[in-house]
């Protein structure tokens, strides 16, 4: 059963990676609107470049 | 708006969708002349994809005033505003209310295409809040802001701009929850194995591994997840309280030391799960509550009123000038709709002025050269110029502020979650001592276990739970059908109310004063001659009859107006008169003030009376609601008393001529008395009754507009509700005490359990979710139970909850 001591600590080391993301994540603000995105994407891509 | 006449057949206006009456055969229909603007700049510019992506996406467009943006020119305005800056671009942000579905969001990422000035802009859907990125060579920040207002999303602009703190304080809660979360799901997990007879002495190694693991996951559910916890307890200390967080923090220390203890020494796993899931869920409630509305501002104080620069003249020379910067003898110009920044000598020009919002007083007055006119009033009319007789700070209007109501905040009422937890916290410690002595006294190895089992069982989280969720409930509830609260104490103080007090102009009346035409009907062409002399006017009766009719605009050559006394033109012969009783020569009669009369070739034909209206359903709110004893505070004369105590009950207190202070004062006298009172207003003049009584509802048309200080801000439309409101807030009291004793039910269940000593990990490891879940269920199903109570429909006419 010792294995198991080795799946969890990979199991929670991949945890950690996902905790780690979303800490990312919320820093980066893609909290603070989850409509916007949606929106976006089924905007028609004719824009004029910025001068 | 309101007009007596009805429509035939209403259309909705092709960019907002309100309806409208359809005009000529056009294909598409628009309510205002601001909606076709929009919708045919946005034609113009190529942009019509705007209106395929929803129909009417539009939002009703209002007039703004020309140069309203001029101030943020100013750089140390603008500097609130702009967050980036070099020598081509700048970056700005803007908060705009009117923000609701895909279209906005692809209008407002498209302004490069109407202005080439700007390179790009971009939208935050949840806040609401577009950042546009700007060449100021090209364009300046009021342009941006014009060009905004002209597509139909005008910004919101408060200087006092604390979004910065809200953004870094939801980054914190949704990491906090988003570690604990993790945490508590892993102990969960990893505890499990243990429940299913993993055993100690089969096979140490790996139940070892387990727990310390258990061990290293809670220490950040228990630093951070806790953190709060610890600091409301501490806070509370130190103002001498107890408040419902210093049981659980206590509780909280104790089950990890206690699980510490028992890892280290190997008896068992220790009760790290529970520990972790009830910081979690409690985390989650505490979230739900404290979601309030951030959109919305309860505590402006009277300076978000006026506008924050006052166009000044010097030797001739117009200048801007800082509204509190305002000296004695300045020469003040003010335009259309701009509001009197302090007390000041007309000097030029004739002025209507807009007393409602400030003394609520429903008729608008004229005011010439030399008559003396009080901030807060609104110009209505040309513009005029005024001297200012006192700097701004000292104005009459400002002085309302002084009083003690507006000095300190208003305390929070000690709520009955805080009463409780109190007592409990004694309870729970008494409780413990005695246990440990009774277990010292016949089984000393037993003491230690029971008495720290006792503080971990009766932690009263399920208490918090059931109060935060329900309260996040409710109040998402209430916003959903119009009455946005500021935050739960306020339903609270909502349930205890015993008393009512209204305003009049704008609360039970309608702001738009109604129109009825007595007397000969009038041909089509003699009507549409008389309303358009009486357009031609800007007397406030005249504007109120022209506002609320509709008729097609005669061209009329060498109208006439008599100041103050009435209108006169003459068409194919015949002379057209409209004005006051004594000039058409009209028989004096009733309400005479209000009436403009008519007459053609000096024959009388009627007369427009203009009364303030009720709001729909006021009567029987009133009668619904008379165990509160609803009494009237109006800054209006007596002239509508009949009209009052029709509505009222019998026996209601209706006061007249009542000043901000003395509105004020009158709720104090009703405290003393020891009553609860309620203040329904909507103006500056109720400012003060507002912040005095024990909750002050704001009531609005549009939630954006301003809105004294007050507790709540509810839709007027709600208003005939009233008593459906009230007993919606004292349903959601009797749910929470209803829960608290559910709640407490778990506590005795478990205090027992663990008195005894019987307290297993296993069954703390099943109360606790299942206390905590079957709290949170109820609350909500509650919730549920409430609003299919109130058997009101939903609304969202601002897109607050999208």
């Amino acid at each position: 059963m010792t294995v198991m001591i080795i799946l969890l600590s990979v199991s929670l080391s991949v945890g950690v990676f996902f905790l780690l993301a979303y800490r990312w994540s919320v820093k980066n603000g893609q909290f603070e609107d989850d409509q916007a995105p949606a929106y976006r994407i089924f905007f028609d891509d004719k824009k004029q470049q910025p001068k | 708006m309101i007009a007596t006449s009805t429509s035939a057949i209403s259309t909705a206006c092709a960019h907002c969708g309100e309806p409208c009456k359809p005009s000529g055969d056009r294909r598409v229909q628009f309510c205002c002349t601001g909606c076709q603007a929009v919708y045919s700049l946005l034609n113009r510019e190529g942009m019509s994809d705007y209106y395929c992506l929803n129909e009417t996406p539009g939002v009703t467009i209002k007039p703004a005033r020309a140069g309203k943006f001029d101030f943020l020119n100013e750089p140390e305005t603008a500097a609130k505003l702009i967050s980036f800056k070099d020598n081509t671009s700048t970056r700005v942000t803007f908060y705009l209310p009117q923000i609701h579905c895909s279209s906005c969001v692809w209008l407002l990422e498209n302004l490069q295409k109407i202005n080439t000035g700007i390179y790009s802009s971009r939208v935050n859907f949840m806040s609401k809040m577009v950042t546009v990125n700007f060449n100021h060579h090209v364009i300046n920040l009021s342009e941006v802001a014009s060009l905004l207002t002209s597509v139909g999303y005008e910004p919101h602009i408060s200087l006092q701009n604390e979004k910065e703190e809200d953004k870094n304080n939801s980054v914190k809660t949704w990491w906090k929850l988003g570690l604990t979360g993790f945490c508590f799901a892993n102990i969960m997990l990893i505890s499990f194995p243990e429940y299913l007879g993993l055993d100690y002495a089969s096979d140490p190694l790996l139940t070892n591994f387990f727990r310390f693991i258990n061990l290293l996951l809670s220490i950040p559910v228990l630093l951070i997840g806790g953190r709060e916890f610890y600091e409301n307890a501490f806070n509370g200390f130190r103002q001498r309280q107890v408040n419902i967080d210093a049981p659980i923090a206590l509780a909280i220390s104790i089950t990890f030391c206690r699980s510490v203890w028992e890892i280290c020494t190997g008896a068992s796993g220790g009760y790290l799960d529970s520990m972790s899931g009830i910081i979690f869920f409690m985390l989650i409630g505490r979230t739900l509550q404290q979601r309030t509305f951030s959109q919305l501002e309860f505590n402006r104080s009277y300076r978000s009123y006026f506008s924050v620069n006052i166009t000044v003249l010097k030797n001739d020379k117009e200048k801007t000038k800082k509204i509190n910067l305002l000296e004695k003898n300045d020469v003040l110009l003010l335009r259309h709709l701009e509001i009197v920044p302090v007390d000041c000598i007309l000097s030029k020009g004739e002025g209507v002025i807009d007393n409602s919002f400030v003394t609520g007083e429903s008729a608008p007055v004229n005011a010439g050269v030399g008559d003396i006119i009080y901030a807060g009033g609104k110009i209505a009319g040309g513009s005029i110029e005024a001297i200012a007789i006192q700097p701004f700070e000292q104005s009459s209007f400002t002085r309302l502020w002084e009083n003690g109501a507006f000095a300190k905040e208003k305390e929070d009422p000690v709520s009955f979650v805080t009463i409780i937890s109190r007592y409990f916290s004694l309870l729970l410690l008494l409780i413990a001592t005695t246990v440990f002595i009774y277990w010292q006294v016949k089984d000393p190895a037993n003491a230690w276990n029971a008495a720290t089992a006792v503080l971990i069982v009766a932690c009263p989280c399920t208490l918090l739970l059931s109060a935060s969720f329900s309260y996040g409930f409710i109040m998402q509830l209430l916003a959903g059908k119009g009455i946005f609260f500021k935050n739960t104490a306020a339903i609270e103080k909502l349930a205890a109310v015993n008393k009512i007090v209204f305003d009049k102009t704008g609360t039970l009346t309608e702001t738009e004063a109604r129109v009825k035409y007595e007397g000969v009907p009038l041909s089509i062409w003699e009507r549409n001659i008389f309303l358009s002399l009486l357009h031609q006017s800007i007397h406030p009766l005249c504007r109120a009859v022209v506002r609320a009719t509709d008729f097609s605009p005669v061209a009329l050559k060498d109208c006439r107006e008599i100041q103050g006394k009435g209108m006169r033109v003459v068409v194919d012969g015949k002379l057209y008169k409209a004005g006051s009783a004594a000039f058409v020569q009209a028989p004096s009669g009733e309400n005479d003030k209000s009436r403009i009369f008519l007459s053609v070739d000096g024959v009388i034909r009627g007369s427009y009376a203009v009364v303030s209206s009720l709001r729909e359903g006021m009567g029987s709110m009133l009668s619904s609601i008379s165990g509160y004893d609803p009494g009237l505070l109006s800054g209006d004369n007596r002239s509508s008393l009949s009209q009052m105590g029709q509505v009222f009950p019998s026996g209601a207190l209706l006061l007249f001529n009542q000043s901000p202070q003395q509105k004020l004062d009158h709720i104090q006298h009703l405290q003393q008395q020891g009553n609860n009172v309620l203040m329904i207003g909507d103006g500056l003049n109720d400012a003060g009754a507002l912040k005095q009584a024990d909750i002050g509802i704001s009531l609005v048309e549009d939630v954006f507009s301003f809105t004294p200080a007050c507790d709540a801000v509810m839709n007027a439309s709600l208003l005939q509700h009233l008593s459906v409101v009230l007993k919606a807030a004292k349903a959601a009291r009797t749910l929470i005490s209803a829960l608290f004793i559910f709640s407490l039910l778990y506590n005795v269940a478990g205090i027992w359990y663990s008195a005894t000593a019987q307290m297993a990990p296993m069954i703390a490891a099943i109360l606790m979710p299942a206390s905590s879940i079957s709290v949170v269920l109820l609350s909500a199903l509650g919730t549920r139970y409430i609003g299919w109570q109130m058997r009101l429909p939903k609304t969202d006419k601002n897109h607050l909850l999208t």
